[in-house]
């Protein structure tokens, strides 16, 4: 036993096999985590644009008062999809509609969730005229309605 | 020829090593793809359900609005939603006095395939700013019932 310890031969090639193994671990673990977390990005971000299903169940242009200077529409979306989603724009024929002056709206709609929105246009509705509206989600899903105006 | 190819141990560790990366590789990205098809083939059941489940919306007597109609004309159970009440203005040409809504005692009831329902609304429905409306006599409705795949049904009246 104590020839066996005093014995050094072949001590070099069992640390370089031990630090291999760790070396190897240590990359592998790295490229785990990074796949992970990226497929775990991919599915809660564009990926779930795919479950997502939003439907405009309501609009109402100038809820607030007639003559209505801010062009005041109301659109009421029901979330139908699978996901949560954050609605970030909407567009009446492709001008995009702002709340308080801003056009990123961040708003976020849970699944079963109805909920409505309240936004301005910088052009007035025309009386009898189609306007197609669409929300963008932060996914890069788009949801279109034609409206014909009162 | 081959017994030398064989017995030759040179280059055996990076083969190796080259598969075991692809094939770990393919394990993370297969993961990826079947949670993708996965989430498709989910989404594509709802279109189906949305698509075979349309509705139709009709007042029962042209003297009262409260009682309402609805008929699943698809093949596929549709359950409803919610009711929304939109109230023309007095002058035709402005804008719509209220839009409100109303969730029936009906919802989240199922209209089966083929068969029709009764809903009854109450006459008064609320909007997004907290405001309410009581249906009058004289009133110009547009109502519009929503089912939970997002499909929509709408009747006037009078």
């Amino acid at each position: 036993m104590k020839r066996l310890l005093k014995n050094r031969k072949a001590v070099s090639p069992v640390i370089a096999t031990v630090l291999m193994i760790m070396i190897t671990m240590a990359g592998m673990a790295i490229l785990f985590g990074f796949v992970i977390s990226y497929s775990d990005a991919y599915k809660a971000g564009v990926g779930s644009s795919v479950m997502e299903s939003l439907t405009i169940e309501d609009i109402w242009i100038s809820p607030s008062s007639v003559p209505d200077p801010l062009h005041t529409v109301q659109l009421s979306v029901y979330n139908v999809g699978k996901v949560d989603s954050t609605i970030t724009s909407a567009y009446v024929n492709g001008l995009a509609l702002t709340k308080s002056g801003t056009l990123n709206l961040k708003e976020s709609i849970t699944i079963g969730q109805h909920m409505n929105i309240t936004l301005n246009w910088n052009q007035a509705f025309g009386n009898g005229r189609q306007y197609t509206f669409r929300i963008s989600t932060l996914s890069g899903s788009n949801f279109d309605l034609s409206y014909t105006a009162p | 020829m081959i017994r030398r190819l064989l017995k030759n141990k040179k280059g055996t560790a990076e083969v190796i090593g080259s598969v075991m990366f692809i094939v770990i590789l393919l394990f993370f990205f297969t993961n990826v793809y079947l949670w993708h098809d996965a989430a498709t083939k989910e989404m594509n059941d709802l279109y189906v359900q949305k698509i075979n489940s349309p509705i139709t919306l009709s007042v029962i007597s042209a003297n009262n609005p409260y009682v309402l109609n609805v008929t699943n004309k698809g093949g596929v159970d549709a359950k409803l939603s919610i009711l929304w009440i939109d109230v023309a203005a007095i002058n035709a040409g402005n804008p719509d006095r209220f839009h409100g809504y109303f969730y029936p005692a009906q919802s989240n009831s199922v209209v089966l395939a083929g068969s029709s329902i009764q809903v009854a609304w109450d006459g008064n429905a609320l909007n997004g700013y907290g405001e309410h409306y009581t249906y009058q006599s004289g009133d110009k409705l547009q109502l519009k019932m929503v089912t939970t795949v997002g499909n929509t049904a709408a009747c006037r009246y009078p």
